[in-house]
């Protein structure tokens, strides 16, 4: 089946062709008016260009990260009455956090000792304590924060950025999910373009191998040499110019010939962006050599050379869900994205990719301030309140946004919703949330479907 | 003089109109209005900002629409009147240029800052102009029988199809395309009939067939063969969302196991040419057809093998909504889940009447089987374990739902507190809330609250003392009580003497009394009926054990075993062993080797749904009561559904000729399948916002003819086949400028290989293609498996990369439509897949390519990869590429070229 509509205008030409395909390497081929790509501007000036969303997927505990709460600390383990701060399991007395925060930067904002190297970049960081979402378990939720919907079969965030603003660079994909060991819960579904085109899904990357071909599918063959297979597009490229001649140079046959130039180009060019080795000593040292160090060095070789919007996630399954043994793992999960997140942050500041790159940091949704029976050593999930931060492009850096209550369980001053978040980074990628929609089954969806509010308060 | 003026705005259907906004106008402002804004915004604003369309997300045909406003806010600001955009637009200010390229004169601007500075008055109905009314839509008007028009083809005698295409050419001064070459004709046939090409053996035949009527023998030949219905089957299962499991589920199973009956059946009614009439009531309700034959109830799988979205019911039945009106009627009728459609006469009531259908309806846990087997000894000790297993699970259900059954009959103080305290809490909180077992059980909780504040049913006036005294806030009540007391009192004659006696003997000190009241009342009305049954007369204690008792009692609750018991039992130790039951049947009927294959039907419950409208999509926030039946703008003045869940009449209503959408929906696929592009360019929807057709009667007359061929799909095939509009070039000599898309069809449509068509063309070139017709699914992987593309394993869960890369649509919703992207993605994978590798070995084994000499090699792999010869320049290209290195190396590496090549992958 073809897509073709009665009335052949820009958008059905960008859809036909594919808009995974940059406006840049087609411009040669299309029409002057065709080649502009007039949907994939953003709707007004942009303050980022690049997404990268750390995943702590599991939910981590937001009284134990960037949401101290004293009062635990005087109701710990006591009998608090009637107070529901409860969710989905029964649950006993109020934990105090087992970490100690400090106020940090110039900001003074408090932080967690989980987050030490990170809080070194505080005063360019927005940390919001009044997010919420719909339902404490964790299937939905992750769908609410990457799709907008915790049920309905929505593309993602990143497949609504690509689809919306295009990719920078022709020859990688526009959107790439990083998740060490395997899937996360409900997999592939955290990335898909859904009704959108195939070509603006995620990609998926096992970070726990550094191997390329491992990494990316057929990104390299295992039998033809570079010799053999640029003879072999040289072969190609004439005989489909003569097809083409035969066909009065139909767009569509030309198109596909681009299509297998750019792919022996991306070859090179994804060898090359993907191969840490050439990094300098000092800068492999500063993320340090592990997994979650690889996939953020990555994560800086791939935003340099323009992919729009990066996922890195904890590791498969919910590594975050700690309703027993917190102290230990979340400690092991912070010792793990700590220094990382921290040399990300300063090596984009270095390489002046900070103010162009918007990052996000959070989980699905929190954790309760009450242990759960009967080992009292672990938080259930809550969705009432939770924290998450932002950091780069276009983010007014040492903020705080809204609170919870006194015990960090519900988001009770400035309550932001999971849309209100995407509003706003649509807005900072230049973006209008309600008018980035794509028409399917009669009707317009959106990302935020009918919701969302941009904060403006976070923004520079 | 002041006349009020109401603005109402229709609920539903049923339950009458809510008044939700009440506003005074003076007769002199809606005069004006009348006389001055009405006329402009119809000649000058509703065409792009009304029903049919809305640009820039405005619609100025109501008020509603005024205020609301489209991505630049709203259109009127009565505060500023003078600020509105509506006046920036007219008066061309601010980029805004409205109409555009008119500028209207000054008095009409004027006219319309008066109309909004006096509160933009807007009269209770705003006709709209006929034109403009949903109901005389193209697509709800009956279908006409067009004459055909008396127009020759110039390339000589076709079918039916033509005159309609040349009368549309002829107006635009277009003249149609000379007829394609034999040999790409033979390609395209095999293509578009069987999703595969021809082999060499078949394109010689048919070049060698000089009768008269070759190519009529060839469509018939090639309709004959078992892979056509392999081909349109793989066709339709985009419209059915087909995948192979459920999605994500907890630890539910997730597989659907037979999920590949369904195909098989798919591909047994298109090579039978069932009637497409009888696969609507077989996919619809097999279950309810007076059959013998069971093998049509795995059509069945149509509704039933959508994604279960995490087990969330709701959610489901929409999906089961969608699949039916868009895929069999082209309506977006799930739009109006929360509210009225936008844009189509589609009332949420109408949603909700299928939703009852819907809701009426389970997937058996032991789905049935559909052919008997044969009565094996194994066969037989398997049908024995299976009853003693089915019969655990039924005591185990059986048993924990008559506890809490008698739990909601039993503890009704403790519930009656319960749904007290959360009277004023929204259930916004749509999650399993896990329980200790014995505790109150949530889902029980919320039917106690829902019946509490029911005024549709008998006993509402039973529960009045009890709404009287919940209605004191909770602080006032020892104020507050006495004066509630004192006019019940008064009223006691009207209330019910049993709850009176318990309740206000004396006045109540709290509702923990009232409620403890209330359960001595209805504790002794059970003992009553208990002991009397049908004997009892006193209305009192009828009314009272109707709550207990009743069709809308809270403890009544409708059970469909299966992952609502869940939601049923939220405690871990129930639903632990819950799971152990349902998994010994669930996996023996699976695993047994003695275990035969089963349909995945839809069966009716014992007791249907009566449903009602959940007030903007929230099942939590019930509205007015809808009868279960059929869509109002098709059947304005249809009788509610009698039988069962009303699956089969719904299915009646749908594959009927007087359904004006169902023959021009299907018509109008088989042209999409067949042409490259729709009539109707928005397949799945021809509602208003959906495209009109190109060739409107055309349409028709393909529709009326499907019809009266008992709805043969092969002879609307043959029908389209026949014409020359089909058989004509891809190539046109020009290009006309009134038409540069082709969309009169002056040529044809030159098309690209699915991603089926093209993996099953390469394993067809190795001759090695497994042309088995039914099945289970096979895993892609990257390893061999020459079977067609149609039979592999969809995860749902899990799609793979591969197939999203190459346009395979997202089965997560029906799909009328493959986007077609072109991305170096696709060209990565003819470039490096293993696939590819095997394939190109294997073809460069064939003893075609043993013998003879490089020219002989050539002209064998050009007739074998693209049913043509070479041309001299192209052996010229070949030859040399390969004298670089005589190896066997570089012969495969010329047909991995070739197998990449453009010509390789589409149809022309």
């Amino acid at each position: 089946m073809q897509l073709n509509s009665t009335q052949f205008d820009r958008r059905s030409l960008l859809k036909r062709i594919g808009m995974g395909m940059p406006a840049l390497g087609l411009a040669s081929l299309l029409n002057a008016e065709d080649s502009t790509g007039q949907n994939r501007q953003p709707h007004f000036a942009p303050k980022a260009k690049h997404v990268v969303h750390l995943f702590m997927n599991g939910g981590p505990s937001q009284v134990d990260t960037f949401d101290p709460k004293p009062e635990l600390d005087k109701w710990h383990g006591k009998d608090i009455g009637n107070l529901n701060l409860r969710t989905e399991r029964r649950t006993g007395a109020p934990m105090k956090s087992p970490f100690r925060f400090r106020n940090s930067g110039e900001s003074g904002i408090p932080v967690s000792e989980l987050f030490a190297r990170t809080a070194e970049h505080i005063d360019d960081m927005a940390v919001i304590r009044s997010m919420y979402a719909e339902v404490p378990n964790h299937e939905p939720s992750l769908m609410l924060m990457n799709c907008g919907d915790t049920q309905l079969p929505r593309p993602s965030f990143g497949s609504w950025v690509n689809y919306g603003l295009g990719s920078e660079n022709e020859n990688l994909p526009g959107f790439l999910a990083m998740c060490p060991g395997g899937y996360p819960i409900v997999s592939t579904r955290n990335w898909r373009s859904s009704f959108l085109p195939g070509s603006y899904q995620g990609t998926y990357l096992d970070t726990k191998h550094s191997n390329l071909d491992k990494l990316l599918q057929n990104i390299r063959s295992q039998s033809t040499g570079t010799q053999r297979q640029s003879d072999q597009l040289e072969l190609l490229t004439t005989i489909n110019k003569q097809h083409l001649e035969k066909h009065h140079h139909d767009r569509q046959l030309e198109t596909r010939i681009k299509s297998f130039e750019m792919a022996y180009r991306m070859q090179l060019e994804a060898a090359e962006a993907f191969d840490l080795s050439r990094e300098t000593q000092y800068t492999l040292d500063m993320y340090g050599d592990s997994v979650i160090g690889r996939q953020l060095l990555l994560t800086r070789r791939l935003i340099e050379r323009g992919v729009r919007f990066i996922q890195a996630w904890s590791g498969a399954g919910q590594p975050w869900d700690n309703h027993s043994g917190l102290e230990a793992a979340h400690r092991d999960l912070a010792t793990q994205w700590d220094q990382p997140i921290s040399a990300f942050m300063t090596d984009l500041k270095q390489r002046g990719l900070f103010d162009d790159t918007l990052i996000l940091w959070g989980g699905e949704f929190g954790r309760t301030p009450v242990a759960e029976k009967p080992a009292l050593n672990g938080r259930d999930h809550n969705h009432y309140g939770f924290s998450v931060w932002l950091a780069g492009g276009g983010i007014r850096g040492g903020t705080i946004y809204g609170a919870t209550d006194d015990f960090g369980f519900r988001a009770v001053e400035k309550p932001v919703s999971v849309h209100d978040l995407h509003a706003t980074m649509l807005h900072l990628l230049g973006l209008d949330h309600k008018r980035l929609t794509y028409r399917f089954a009669g009707r317009d969806f959106r990302l935020t479907d009918v919701h969302g509010n941009v904060i403006e308060s976070i923004i520079s | 003089m002041r006349t009020q003026f109401l603005i109402i705005v229709w609920l539903t259907l049923l339950s009458g109109s809510t008044i939700v906004k009440a506003e005074d106008f003076p007769r002199a402002a809606l005069n004006h209005f009348e006389r001055a804004i009405r006329p402009v915004l119809i000649k000058h604003c509703i065409k792009c900002h009304g029903p049919q369309r809305q640009e820039g997300d405005l619609r100025l045909d109501s008020r509603a629409g005024l205020m609301n406003g489209g991505i630049r806010g709203p259109a009127v600001d009565l505060k500023n009147a003078d600020e509105s955009i509506i006046l920036t637009a007219l008066r061309h200010q601010n980029d805004l240029e409205m109409p555009p390229g008119i500028s209207l004169p000054q008095s009409v601007i004027d006219d319309f800052a008066r109309w909004i500075s006096h509160g933009a008055a807007w009269p209770q109905s705003f006709e709209l102009p006929v034109d403009l009314d949903p109901t005389q839509h193209w697509a709800f008007q009956p279908i006409s029988n067009p004459p055909i028009p008396d127009v020759p083809h110039p390339n000589g005698s076709g079918s039916s199809v033509d005159p309609f295409v040349l009368t549309k050419l002829a107006k635009q001064a277009i003249e149609p395309s000379p007829r394609a070459s034999n040999r790409t004709l033979v390609r395209r046939v095999y293509q578009d009939l069987t999703g595969l090409p021809p082999t060499v053996a078949q394109l010689n035949a048919f070049l060698d067939d000089d009768t008269d009527d070759a190519y009529g023998t060839l469509i018939d030949d090639v309709m004959a063969s078992p892979q056509f219905g392999v081909h349109w089957a793989r066709m339709w299962m985009d419209i059915a969302r087909y995948a192979d499991n459920k999605g994500y589920i907890f630890y539910l199973n997730r597989e659907f196991k037979w999920s590949y009956t369904y195909r098989d059946y798919l591909i047994e009614a298109f090579n039978e040419d069932r009637s497409y009439q009888q696969m609507i009531l077989e996919q619809l309700a097999a279950d309810k057809l007076a059959n013998d034959n069971l093998r049509p109830l795995r059509a069945m799988g149509f509704i039933t093998l959508g994604d279960y979205f995490v087990n969330n019911k709701y959610d489901m039945i929409d999906d089961r909504i969608d699949v039916i009106t868009r895929g069999l009627m082209g309506l977006t009728v799930t739009c109006a889940r929360c509210h009225d459609h936008k844009f189509d006469p589609i009332p949420t009531a109408d949603y909700y009447g299928l939703y009852g259908v819907l809701d009426s309806s389970h997937d058996p846990i032991v789905p049935p089987l559909f052919e008997q087997p044969e009565a094996t000894p194994e066969y037989v000790k398997f049908r024995e374990q299976l009853a003693v297993k089915q019969a655990a699970l039924e005591t185990f259900v059986g048993t924990a739902i008559s506890q809490l059954k008698e739990d909601g009959r039993t503890r009704i103080a403790e519930y009656l507190m319960a749904a007290y305290n959360e009277r004023n809490n929204p259930d916004s909180d749509n999650f399993m809330l896990l329980t200790d077992k014995g505790a109150l059980n949530p889902r029980m909780i919320r039917r106690w609250k829902n019946h509490l504040k029911d005024n549709h049913n008998a006993t509402a006036s039973l529960w009045r003392i009890w709404n009287a005294f919940a209605a004191i806030p909770d602080d006032s009540f020892a104020d507050q009580s006495g004066q509630v007391y004192h006019e019940l009192q008064a009223d006691r004659d009207e209330l019910n003497s049993i709850v009176s006696e318990h309740v206000l003997t004396t006045q109540p000190k709290s509702m923990q009394q009232v409620a403890e009241g209330y359960e001595k009342a209805l504790l002794h009305a059970k003992e009553v009926v208990n002991r009397e049954g049908d004997a009892c007369e006193d209305p009192d204690i009828i009314q009272l054990a109707s709550s207990l008792y009743g069709p809308f009692a809270p403890a009544d609750l409708p059970v469909n075993i299966g992952f609502d018991f869940l939601d049923l039992f939220p405690d871990r130790a129930t639903q632990a062993e819950f799971k152990k039951v349902l998994e010994d049947v669930e996996n023996y009927i699976r695993n047994d080797a003695a275990a035969p294959a089963r349909a995945l039907v839809l069966n009716d419950n014992e007791r249907p749904t009566e449903p009602y409208v959940f007030q903007r999509g929230n099942p939590n926030n019930r509205g007015g009561y809808v009868p279960r039946k059929f869509l109002s703008i098709l059947d304005p003045d249809g009788d509610p559904f009698e039988h069962g869940s009303g699956r089969l009449e719904l299915a009646h209503k749908i594959a009927s000729p007087d359904n004006p959408l169902t023959a021009r929906v299907m018509v109008n696929r088989i042209w999409m399948q067949l042409m490259g592009q729709g009539i109707v360019s928005t397949p799945s929807d021809f509602g208003i916002r959906g495209a009109k057709p190109s060739h409107p009667l055309l349409l028709d007359h393909l529709a009326t003819d499907f019809i009266s061929n008992q709805w043969s799909i092969k002879s609307t095939i043959k029908q389209i086949l026949l014409s020359q509009t089909y058989q004509q070039t891809a190539d046109a000599p020009s290009i006309p400028a009134t038409d540069p898309d082709n969309t009169l069809y002056w040529r044809s449509e030159r098309k690209r290989l699915s991603w089926e068509q093209t993996r099953d063309a390469v394993i067809h070139a190795t001759g090695q293609l497994d042309l088995t017709t039914s099945g289970p699914s096979f895993a892609m992987k990257n390893s061999w498996t020459p079977r067609r593309s149609a039979f592999s394993y969809i995860n749902r869960l899990d799609i793979p990369t591969l197939l999203r890369t190459f346009d395979y649509p997202s089965p997560n919703a029906s799909s009328g439509i493959r986007s077609e992207t072109t991305v170096p993605q696709q060209a990565l994978w003819f470039f490096n897949n293993p696939f590819i590798y095997e394939a190109v070995h294997r073809i460069a084994e064939r003893a075609e390519l043993r013998d003879g000499d490089t020219q002989e090699h050539i002209t064998f792999l050009y007739q074998l990869l693209f049913s043509r010869n070479p041309e001299q320049s192209e052996h010229a290209a070949i030859e040399s590429f390969l004298s670089t290195d005589n190896s066997d190396q570089r012969l495969k590496d010329l047909i991995h070229v070739l197998l990449m090549s453009n010509e390789f992958v589409h149809i022309n």
